[in-house]
């Protein structure tokens, strides 16, 4: 008797394990290579169509010098989004790394929390606080630092000042992710001979951390390639980027040929960008880029530029050797390099505050301060059509979005973790692919793809978009919560009789309710939050919320638009505050620390 | 417990599955018409004066869009997505639009808009479309910087950045009315000279005031909102939005002088499912004391001459077709734009070429 049962369990581990395990991928799997690949397939396929030959959509893509004008100006645009983005998040990063648990952790919130507030409203926001009656232009001349307004909205400037903060939390996560990993010790030990401070600093810390410089700097870069939001929403009348040059070439020109091949052109330079960031952060596991000939020698070139004297004396004010006279411009540099990273914590935070005091002005027009206070454009957001009708669509999408990823994905991250059969790594990677695809190459491939299903304008047809959109997420939650589990208490359950299935219902489920939870909440925000796929897809009777703030945006600064921007921040920061409330309840790994993988 | 709970997760996904792939009301139900206007607050003066009213005299309820650009139908006739039902547009586009097929004849016999006909200004009435009202672009300022004594009040002027600095906003070229007409205006050309239109010069023109345009305007109401917010000091507007603006309280002021003046016509596309509903909607549109209300609220010239016996005599003044107005103001031939060369390419289309390559060479 006994030994039957055990026979019976080694049974299922085996055959009743693994062969259906593996099949509990296919879901998912069949999903994304209908509603993923093989939209994408056909837009590759658009890209060599055309009159002239194979090529004629891509030469004359390289022909236009108009084009390529403005792709360089992305490029340009992107590397200085990424640098200025480095030199404000790597002190942040420093400062989580170095802080104690409980601060580090509500960093971390706010962090994260700037990655999920909607990037319509941020730069909203911003919109908001640069205007010429706004409130930075009020603050100036209140200072009497100006006489009149500044022109700081539609400008460089204000394109830039809105990409670094809507990209910010890409940087310092990843920097995040590597400095945590660097070990203290060396830098105490480093001190302790001498080389203390700035010098300890530059010499220890910082070579140790290049790989996460590079990882974050290549992340903001790829990111900002594809953003569309921002730049077309604070850019002037010259600034225009690739992603809305694909935009009106198929809004104005129906040009599906060359909006393919551009689709294309950006979507191989993402791929690339991402192979050379898994290279390096592979290469940071095996002990800190030592045996990485790029980092290596970018770590040479770090030192020996401190090994000039006169630099190393320059830099020493800040370091060692500060005596009597020095001591008080040390203590001002100290102060200063202490300051930096709260300030551009505030820098993160404080804009959002804005949209507040605006919803609840008296005033229709922009007017800092707000002349009175009223409740009424939040009674107005309830009692328009036009607003209702949006809420109402986009609640039920993101609902059947949540659900609907969470299921796929629950399925696909139990074969994942438990499973085990060829090509399981390349699948994860297909599987959590769609979120580095710039979403407008996504969107492109939709729109074509679902036209001729005959579910544009559907809600139908943004649901399994936005799936393809969530099952990453939902995939990197929910393996990381599988990997925790120890599957001896199944096996146990099973060996007391439990079916694997029931095993699993009973024992597994339970333990990963409160990831369920995380990985439902980030797909209902992922959909909940998606411009770019609505804007093409979504049709009067299905217009998404986002796509009516994008109306409101572009056309008025109207405070009701202020007051939906304040309720959809609400519904994302009452998410998040359930997800950590989740995570809380989970004893060993967090929820949110595993969302970081989605950037390792 | 264990047991409740995994029956109500299956009971609430499968309400789930049924809220999605059951068909929305809206798609369901063909009682209702897909209108698409311009936004802002002239949309709201018409949800208030003639779509409230419309459904509450005949039960079609409206759903309501923005930004009918003639780009939008031809994307959506081309992929078979009959999204929209009635459109409000530019003569140009009616035209240019109804020779391509993209629009539905109007049944001028409809027992509903046949009586309305005859009180209709001639100019109203197309194989395609039906004018709802006289528009006028006009320039505009904020009160920060001009005030109605010292401001614009020729293109020239408005161009002349040495007497009146300060940022400008002007129609995109690829917007409804594009630039071009007082671009040419703005560089001396005399109003009676405007056509057949110049369109070299007048890119020409447009780059001279480039470098002092905030943003070239592709939406219906961001010129006036550039006004209001301050952003910029002059701008070219459409009268209605920016006289309702004033009427408000915002500090903006403008000029009937050399104000360019056209019809926007109601149409109906040509794959609509509605038809019927859509031909009601425009005949009702169509009715004096309708198009009388709505210019009650926005200095709308009516195309219903009978409009002005519902209106009193203070508030017709005010409207771009009252005499006085009119002949300070210069209309806009739809005709020419429309019209096609050799190669098939209307002269609308030819100008969206164009302006591509002026913007990008920015």
């Amino acid at each position: 008797m006994r030994g039957r049962r055990i026979q019976r369990v080694r049974y299922c581990d085996e055959v009743g394990g693994a062969v259906p395990v593996f099949l509990l991928v296919l879901p998912a799997f069949l999903f994304l290579a209908a509603f993923y690949l093989f939209p994408l397939i056909q837009i590759v396929a658009l890209s060599f169509q055309g009159g002239g030959g194979l090529f004629e959509n891509y030469g004359s893509l390289l022909s236009d010098p108009l084009r390529l004008t403005v792709l360089l100006n992305t490029l340009k645009l992107s590397a200085g989004v990424a640098l200025l983005c480095l030199v404000l998040g790597y002190p942040v990063a420093y400062l989580m790394v170095n802080a104690r648990p409980e601060r580090r952790s509500a960093l971390m919130l706010i962090v994260l929390a700037s990655v999920w507030v909607s990037i319509l409203v941020r730069t909203y926001a911003w919109m908001v606080l640069l205007a010429r009656r706004g409130p930075v232009n009020a603050l100036l001349q209140f200072l009497g630092l100006t006489d009149e307004p500044l022109t700081l909205l539609y400008t460089d400037f204000s394109v830039y000042v809105g990409m670094v903060h809507v990209l910010l939390p890409f940087m310092i996560l990843p920097l995040y992710s590597v400095m945590q990993r660097i070990d203290l010790g060396l830098v105490r030990s480093a001190r302790s001979l001498g080389c203390g401070g700035f010098l300890g600093f530059w010499f220890v810390f910082l070579p140790l951390s290049l790989p996460g410089v590079v990882a974050g700097v290549l992340l903001v870069f790829l990111v900002s390639l594809g953003f569309f939001i921002t730049p077309a929403l604070l850019g002037g009348a010259g600034d225009v980027t690739f992603v809305m040059l694909i935009e009106q070439e198929l809004a104005q020109f129906l040009n599906w040929g060359v909006a393919s091949a551009m689709s294309i052109v950006l979507l191989v330079a993402t791929l690339v960008l991402v192979a050379l960031y898994r290279f390096l952060m592979r290469s940071d596991a095996r002990l800190a880029g030592a045996d990485n000939r790029i980092l290596g020698l970018l770590s040479v070139l770090m030192r020996s530029a401190l090994r000039s004297r006169a630099v190393r004396r320059t830099l020493g004010v800040a370091g060692y050797g500060a005596e009597g006279s020095v001591a008080w411009l040390r203590r001002i540099v100290a102060l200063v390099v202490r300051a930096v990273p709260w300030l551009v914590v505030g820098f993160l935070v404080l804009p959002l505050l804005v949209i507040v005091p605006l919803s609840l002005s008296s005033s229709p027009f922009l007017e800092f301060p707000p002349p009175g206070i009223t409740l009424r454009w939040y009674v107005q957001v309830f009692s328009r059509m036009d607003w209702l009708g949006p809420i109402a669509v986009s609640v039920r999408l993101a609902l059947v979005v949540g659900v609907g990823a969470t299921l796929l994905g629950l399925l696909a991250s139990v074969a994942l973790v438990r499973g085990s059969f060829p090509g399981k790594g390349l699948l994860a990677g297909f599987i959590v692919s769609p979120m580095i695809v710039p979403v407008m190459v996504l969107a492109v491939a939709m729109q074509y793809f679902m036209a001729r299903l005959g579910l544009a304008g559907t809600l139908s047809g943004l649901a399994l978009s936005h799936v393809v959109l969530a099952l990453p997420f939902v995939v990197v939650v929910l393996t990381g919560a599988l990997q925790t589990v120890d599957t001896g208490l199944e096996r146990a359950a099973q060996a007391l009789g439990a079916t694997p299935f029931v095993a699993f219902v009973r024992v597994t489920l339970p333990l990963i309710r409160p990831a369920l939870l995380t990985s439902g909440l980030f797909a209902f925000l992922v959909s909940f939050d998606e411009l770019v796929i609505a804007l093409f897809l979504a049709g009067p009777a299905t217009k998404t919320l986002p796509k009516r703030m994008w109306e409101a945006v572009r056309e008025e600064i109207d405070p009701a638009t202020a007051a939906v921007a304040v309720l959809v921040t609400g519904v994302c920061v009452l998410g998040l505050l359930l997800a950590e409330r989740a995570r809380s309840r989970l004893v060993r790994r967090s929820n949110l620390h595993n969302l970081n993988k989605v950037f390792e | 417990m264990r047991n409740g709970r995994i029956w109500i997760a299956a009971g609430l996904l499968f309400a789930a599955g049924v809220w999605l792939f059951a068909p929305s009301r809206q798609h369901e139900d063909t009682n209702y018409l897909v209108v698409v206007s311009w936004g802002g607050s002239f949309q709201e003066a018409q949800r208030e004066v003639l779509f409230r009213p419309f459904t509450a005299a005949t039960g079609i309820q409206i759903i309501e869009e923005t930004g009918p650009t003639a780009a939008r139908v031809q994307a959506m006739a081309q992929s078979g997505r009959a999204e929209w039902d009635v459109a409000l547009m530019t003569p140009a586009d009616v035209l240019r639009l109804g020779r391509a097929g993209y629009l539905a004849k109007v049944d001028q016999s409809h027992p509903e808009l046949a009586p309305l006909l005859p009180d209709l200004d001639p100019r109203a009435i197309l194989d395609h479309g039906v004018g709802d009202f006289f528009s006028s672009k006009v320039m505009a300022y904020g009160t920060d910087d001009y005030s109605a004594e010292h401001h614009p009040r020729t293109w020239a002027e408005f161009w002349d950045v040495e007497r009146f600095p300060g940022l400008r906003v002007i129609d995109a070229g690829d917007w409804t009315m594009p630039p071009i007409e007082y671009a040419l205006l703005a560089d001396g050309v005399e109003p009676d000279d405007l056509y057949p239109l110049d369109f070299e010069r007048a890119y020409a023109s447009i780059g001279r005031l480039a470098p002092h345009v905030l943003k070239f305007s592709d939406s219906p109401v961001m010129a006036a909102q550039a006004l209001v917010d301050g952003e910029a000091s002059l701008a070219a507007v459409t009268l209605g939005r920016i006289a309702q603006l004033k009427a408000q309280g915002a500090p903006v002021g403008f000029e009937w002088n050399q104000g360019l003046m056209e019809v926007n016509y109601w149409v109906i596309m040509e794959n609509t499912d509605h038809i019927e509903a859509a031909t009601r909607f425009i005949a009702f549109a169509a009715r004096p004391e309708i198009q009388a209300a709505m210019s009650r609220l926005q200095p709308l010239g009516p195309s219903n001459r009978r409009a002005f016996e519902f209106l009193a005599p203070e508030r017709a003044r005010q409207l771009p077709t009252y005499p006085e107005n009119l002949e300070r103001q210069i209309f806009v031939d739809a005709g020419y734009w429309a019209r096609e060369d050799a190669s098939g390419k209307s002269n609308a289309e030819r100008n969206a070429e164009l302006w591509r390559e002026f913007v990008l060479g920015q």
